[in-house]
C-alpha cells in the first residue's frame, strides 16, 4: 500500500514511469467518470466500489479536484464520500489536484493509472473535475467513459455542452430519487442504491464489447498516442519556458514589447535559443 | 505540501477542522478532509494512500488520548512518518502527553491559521 | 408603535406581562461521567436555586451506542452523562421527584429512547405521565449540518420525530416535543439572519411532517419550542429574538392556518454563545456571558443557560457553574430589567435592526422554499456551504484584526492563566463495561421485545410505546439502535464546501 502510494507521489511530481512497469499494464478496465459538479460523481463511485467489491474485484480510484489558480492550493473533498472503504485492502483511493494543468485530469493521470493497473487492480476509476475540457481528456485515458448528469439540470442544457454526448459510452442520470427524466440513460440514485447493479452491468458489457470487437485495441492505441503527445508537449513547454529565461531571450521579448521586433521574427530567433536548452523531466515546485 | 485534516471519534463539530482546511488551501496546500466519525484505522489508511506530508487531528469531545495514541501507534506500525499536529479542546496536561507520543504541536482555542501555516512550512 | 407584548405577532414578547408575571427558567446544561456524578450535580444546582434541569448526554448515548461498544472508546461520560439503560436513568433522578422538576434533554437521534427512559422512571416513581413536564430537543435536521449526532437517514428520522409529537399530544400533554435549534448552526458560524432563517425553516419542515401525518396543527404546535444562541453583538441579538417571533407567528397563522394563538407563539430557550468564550484570560468570559444573558432577557427568552468561564476549555467546575447561575439571579432580582416587557421596544435602533433581520431572514426562507424546502437545501449542500464559508470569513476577519477579540488578538497579556478544570474519572469506561455485563445477565432474555420492535419499525405504527416497553425491560440504548440501524439504514454525510 505505502510503496504504491509513494510511487504515485513521485509520478505526480513528474517522475517518469519506472521502466519495467509499463509492460505489466493492460489488464485493468479503465473507467472514466465525468459530468458537471454537484451531480454526485463521488457518491456514485462509493456505490460502484461496494458493488465491485461484492464481485471480489479490486478497485483503484483517482479523484481529481481543481487547484486554485490564485492560491495554488486545493481542497480534495471527493474522498470523504468514499471514506468507508479506506480500510479495505482491495480498494485504493488517491486524491489529486490538477496543479498547473487546465483540464479535467492531470498531466500525471495516465502514469498513475498505469501504476494502479500494474499493481493488480481490476478496475481503475478516474473521476474528473467536471469542467468544460474534461470530457475530451478523460476519453483519452479511459476505456469506458461514463457521463453523469442529474434530472433537474435540464437535459437540453447538458446536451448543448460540446463533446459531452459524443464521448459518452454510458449516460447516467443520478439523483433519480429527486425526479425522473425521459432520456435513454441509466437512472441511478447514489443515495438509495437504485440503478447501481445496472450501471456496473453496463460498464462490464461495454468492456466486453470493446474486447470482442477489437475496439479496445484501437482505444488503447489512441490513449497511448495521446499520452505520448502530452508528455512531449509538457516537456517542450518546460523547455520553452526555460529558454525564455535567458538574457538573450529577455532582450528579444523586450524588443517585441517596444515594437522594435516583429513577434514572428522573434519566434525565429527564439527557436535558436531553444536549441541551447536541454529539457529535464518536469517537476512540480 | 499535502495535508490530511481528520476528526476522530464521535464528535461532529466541524467548524474548526473546516476553517483550518480552507485556510491551508488558501495558503497553497493540498488538503484532504475526511469528515467526521473516522476511526484511527481509517485516518491512517487515508493518510498512507494519500501520502500526506502532515496530518491534523481535531478533537473537541475529550477522547483525544485514546484516539490520537491509537493513530500514532498505527503510523508507527506502518512505518509511515508524516508530521502530526492536533487542535481543538485539549487540556494542558494532555498536551505534554501527546507530545511525548510524537504529536509535534497542539493548537488550542484562539490559534490562528497563520501560525499553523508557518508551523507547517517550517517543520515539514 | 402598534405592536404589544402578548399580542400577535408577539414581536415584543409572547406574554403581556413577561417577567413581571413569571421569571424565565434558569436552566443550566449539565451532565458528565456516570449517573451517580450527574445526580450529585443536579441536586447541587437544584439546592442552589436552579429552577429546571437540563441534561447533557455523552456522545455514545446520543449516537446510539452503549458505554461498552467499540465505537464508544474514549468518549464515555465525556461531554455528558452515559445512559445505556433504565438502571442508569433511575440513578440520575434518584431523590428527584419528576412531578416537581421539568427536565430538558439535549437528545436528538435517540430522543425516543431517552424520552421512553424518562417516562419509565416516572412510572417507577409513581408519577403519572400527565404530571410530567420537560423537553426533548428532537431536532434532527440541524444534526446533519452543524452538530453531527445523526444516526438514520432523514425519512425514518422524521418518522421518529412525528411519532413523539403524536404520542405526547395524547399521553404527555406537558411535554415539549421538539426544540428547534439555531444555537448550533450559529456556533458553527452562520450569521444572525441565517440563524433565524435556518431555524424557522427546520421548524417549518417539522410542522409540515406532522400535518402530513394527519395531525391538526393546533393540537401539537403549542408544544413546539425553540433554542437560540445569544451572541456578542448586543442590540442585534435583542432584535434577532423579536424578528424571529414576528416571523414565526405569521408563518403559523398564514402558512399553516393555525387558529390557536398559542400555536403562533415562538417560545424559546437561550444559551449564551459558547463560541464567544476564550481560553485566554478566562475571567473575561464572565463579562461576556453577563452581556449575552442580559441581551437574551431583554429579548424575552423563556429559559436561559449561562456559560461558565472555563467552558472554552473544559466542563465547568462547581464554582464556575455557580457563578454562571448567580449571573442570572442578579439580572433577575437586582437589575430591574424585568419590570417591563420588551423595554427596548420603540428604540429607533432596535426596531430598525428587527426590521432588517426580518427582511434578511425572509430572503433566506424564500430561497429555501424555492429549493423545495429545508431538507432539499440541506441535501444539496446549500446550508452547509453558507454556514462554514461564513465561519471562514469570520476567522479571516479575526486574523486581520477587523474583528477584535479581547485577550486573543488585542489586549493580550503575557501570562496564560491556569484553571482547575473538571476531570473525568479514567476508571469510568472499565466500570461501565462491568455494569453493563452485569445488567444484561440480570435482566435475562429480551429477544421478544426486540422482535416486537423490529415488526413495528417495518410498519407505520407509532414506535414510542414500543420503545417504552423495551426500556421497561432493560433493553439498552445500543441494542435498540442496532436494530433500528438495520431497519432504517444509516445516514452518510456527503457535504463539501
Amino acid at each position: 500500500m505505502s510503496e504504491l502510494s509513494k510511487l504515485i507521489t513521485r509520478l505526480e511530481n513528474g517522475a517518469p514511469l519506472p521502466s519495467d512497469l509499463y509492460a505489466k499494464t493492460g489488464r485493468a478496465h479503465i473507467v472514466g467518470i465525468t459530468g458537471p459538479p454537484g451531480v454526485g460523481k463521488s457518491s456514485l463511485i462509493d456505490r460502484l466500489i461496494e458493488e465491485y467489491r461484492g464481485q471480489k474485484k479490486k478497485v483503484g480510484v483517482i479523484a481529481v479536484d481543481p487547484t486554485s489558480p490564485i492560491t495554488g492550493g486545493a481542497l480534495l473533498g471527493d474522498r470523504l464520500r468514499m471514506q468507508r472503504h479506506s480500510e479495505d485492502n482491495g480498494v485504493f483511493i488517491r486524491s489529486l489536484a490538477t496543479r498547473n494543468h487546465r483540464g479535467g485530469v492531470t498531466d500525471s493521470t495516465p502514469a498513475i493509472v498505469h501504476a494502479l493497473d500494474a499493481a493488480g487492480f481490476d478496475v481503475v476509476i478516474v473521476e474528473t473535475v467536471g469542467t468544460g475540457q474534461d470530457e475530451v481528456e478523460v476519453a483519452e485515458v479511459a476505456d469506458t467513459v461514463v457521463v453523469v448528469l442529474m434530472p433537474e439540470l435540464g437535459d437540453a442544457i447538458q446536451r448543448a455542452k460540446s463533446g459531452l454526448m459524443e464521448i459518452a459510452d454510458i449516460l447516467v442520470i443520478n439523483k433519480s430519487d429527486l425526479g425522473t427524466t425521459k432520456t435513454e440513460a441509466i437512472h441511478t440514485s447514489a443515495k438509495t442504491g437504485e440503478g447501481i447493479p445496472a450501471l456496473v452491468g453496463a460498464i462490464e458489457a461495454h468492456h466486453n464489447s470493446l474486447v470482442k470487437s477489437a475496439e479496445l485495441a484501437k482505444r488503447r492505441a489512441r490513449a497511448a498516442r495521446a499520452e505520448v503527445i502530452r508528455l512531449l508537449q509538457s516537456r517542450m513547454s518546460a523547455s520553452i519556458l526555460r529558454a525564455l529565461e535567458t538574457a538573450q531571450s529577455q532582450t528579444i521579448l523586450n524588443d517585441v514589447a517596444e515594437r522594435k521586433l516583429d513577434p514572428v521574427d522573434a519566434v525565429a530567433k527564439l527557436t535558436q535559443e531553444l536549441r541551447h536548452v536541454t529539457a529535464k523531466p518536469h517537476r512540480h515546485t | 505540501m499535502k495535508v490530511l485534516i481528520a476528526k476522530a471519534g464521535l464528535d461532529g463539530h466541524e467548524r474548526g477542522a473546516l476553517v483550518v482546511a480552507m485556510g491551508l488551501r488558501d495558503a497553497g496546500m493540498e488538503v484532504v478532509y475526511t469528515g467526521i466519525r473516522n476511526t484511527p484505522e481509517q485516518i491512517v489508511a487515508a493518510a498512507i494512500q494519500e501520502d500526506v506530508d502532515a496530518i491534523g487531528l481535531s478533537s473537541l469531545s475529550g477522547g483525544h488520548m485514546a484516539q490520537f495514541s491509537r493513530v500514532m501507534e498505527l503510523l508507527k506500525k506502518n512505518k509511515f512518518k508524516p508530521l502530526v499536529f492536533a487542535g481543538g479542546i485539549i487540556p494542558d496536561e494532555d498536551v505534554k502527553k501527546l507530545k511525548k507520543l510524537g504529536i509535534r504541536e497542539v493548537f488550542g482555542p484562539g490559534s490562528s491559521i497563520t501560525s499553523i501555516v508557518e508551523f507547517l512550512k517550517k517543520n515539514v | 408603535m402598534t405592536e404589544q407584548p402578548g399580542k400577535f405577532p408577539f414581536t415584543r414578547g409572547i406574554h403581556a406581562t413577561m417577567y413581571r408575571g413569571r421569571l424565565w427558567t434558569m436552566r443550566q446544561y449539565a451532565g458528565f461521567g456516570d449517573a451517580r456524578e450527574t445526580n450529585k450535580r443536579y441536586r447541587y444546582l437544584l439546592d442552589h436555586g436552579q429552577t429546571g434541569l437540563s441534561m447533557a448526554f455523552d456522545l455514545p448515548t446520543q449516537i446510539g451506542y452503549d458505554s461498552d461498544d467499540a465505537m464508544a472508546l474514549g468518549e464515555v461520560g465525556r461531554v455528558g452523562v452515559a445512559i445505556s439503560s433504565l438502571a442508569d436513568m433511575e440513578q440520575v433522578f434518584s431523590g428527584i421527584p419528576l412531578d416537581k422538576v421539568s427536565t430538558s434533554m439535549t437528545i436528538n437521534a435517540t430522543a425516543s429512547i431517552l424520552l421512553a427512559l424518562y417516562l419509565a422512571v416516572a412510572e417507577k416513581q409513581g408519577v403519572p405521565w400527565s404530571k410530567v413536564s420537560g423537553t426533548v430537543q428532537n431536532d434532527i435536521l440541524k444534526e446533519y449540518i452543524a452538530r453531527g449526532t445523526y444516526i438514520f437517514p432523514p425519512h425514518p428520522s422524521l418518522r421518529l420525530i412525528a411519532d413523539i409529537v403524536e404520542f405526547c399530544a395524547k399521553e404527555v400533554p406537558g411535554w415539549n416535543t421538539i426544540s428547534v435549534g439555531g444555537y448550533h448552526m450559529r456556533e458553527a458560524g452562520c450569521t444572525a439572519a441565517q440563524e433565524i432563517a435556518f431555524t424557522l425553516a427546520d421548524g417549518i419542515t417539522y410542522v409540515q411532517t406532522c400535518v402530513e401525518r394527519g395531525l391538526n396543527v393546533d393540537d401539537f404546535a403549542p408544544r413546539l419550542a425553540f433554542f437560540f444562541n445569544c451572541h456578542t453583538n448586543f442590540f442585534e441579538e435583542v432584535a434577532k429574538f423579536r424578528a424571529a417571533r414576528r416571523l414565526w407567528a405569521g408563518i403559523m397563522r398564514d402558512r399553516f392556518g393555525a387558529k390557536n394563538e398559542r400555536s403562533m407563539m415562538l417560545r424559546f430557550h437561550t444559551q449564551t454563545a459558547g463560541s464567544s468564550l476564550t481560553a485566554q484570560q478566562p475571567d473575561n468570559n464572565v463579562v461576556r456571558t453577563t452581556l449575552e444573558a442580559l441581551a437574551a432577557v431583554l429579548g424575552g427568552t423563556q429559559s436561559l443557560h449561562t456559560n461558565s468561564k472555563d467552558e472554552a476549555i473544559a466542563l465547568p467546575t462547581e464554582e464556575s457553574v455557580l457563578l454562571a447561575l448567580r449571573t442570572q439571579q442578579i439580572i433577575a432580582h437586582e437589575s430591574g430589567v424585568t419590570a417591563e416587557p420588551d423595554p427596548l421596544g420603540g428604540s429607533h435602533y432596535v426596531e430598525a435592526q428587527t426590521d432588517r433581520l426580518e427582511r434578511e431572514a425572509r430572503e433566506y426562507l424564500s430561497k429555501i422554499d424555492n429549493m423545495g424546502g429545508m431538507l432539499k437545501a440541506i441535501e444539496n449542500g446549500y446550508v452547509y456551504k453558507e454556514i462554514y464559508r461564513s465561519a471562514y470569513e469570520h476567522q479571516k476577519a479575526v486574523e486581520k484584526k477587523e474583528k477584535i477579540i479581547v485577550g486573543v488578538n488585542e489586549f493580550v497579556s503575557g501570562k496564560q492563566l491556569k484553571l482547575k478544570t473538571q476531570q473525568i474519572d479514567p476508571k469510568l469506561e472499565p466500570r461501565r463495561r462491568k455494569e453493563l455485563r452485569a445488567l444484561r445477565k440480570k435482566r435475562g432474555n429480551v429477544q421478544k421485545h426486540l422482535a416486537t420492535l423490529k415488526k413495528a419499525a417495518g410498519s407505520s405504527d407509532n414506535l414510542t410505546p414500543v420503545i417504552i416497553d423495551c426500556v421497561r425491560h432493560y433493553v439498552t440504548v445500543g441494542e435498540i439502535c442496532k436494530l433500528l440501524r438495520q431497519e432504517f439504514g444509516e445516514y452518510r454525510a456527503n457535504h463539501s464546501i
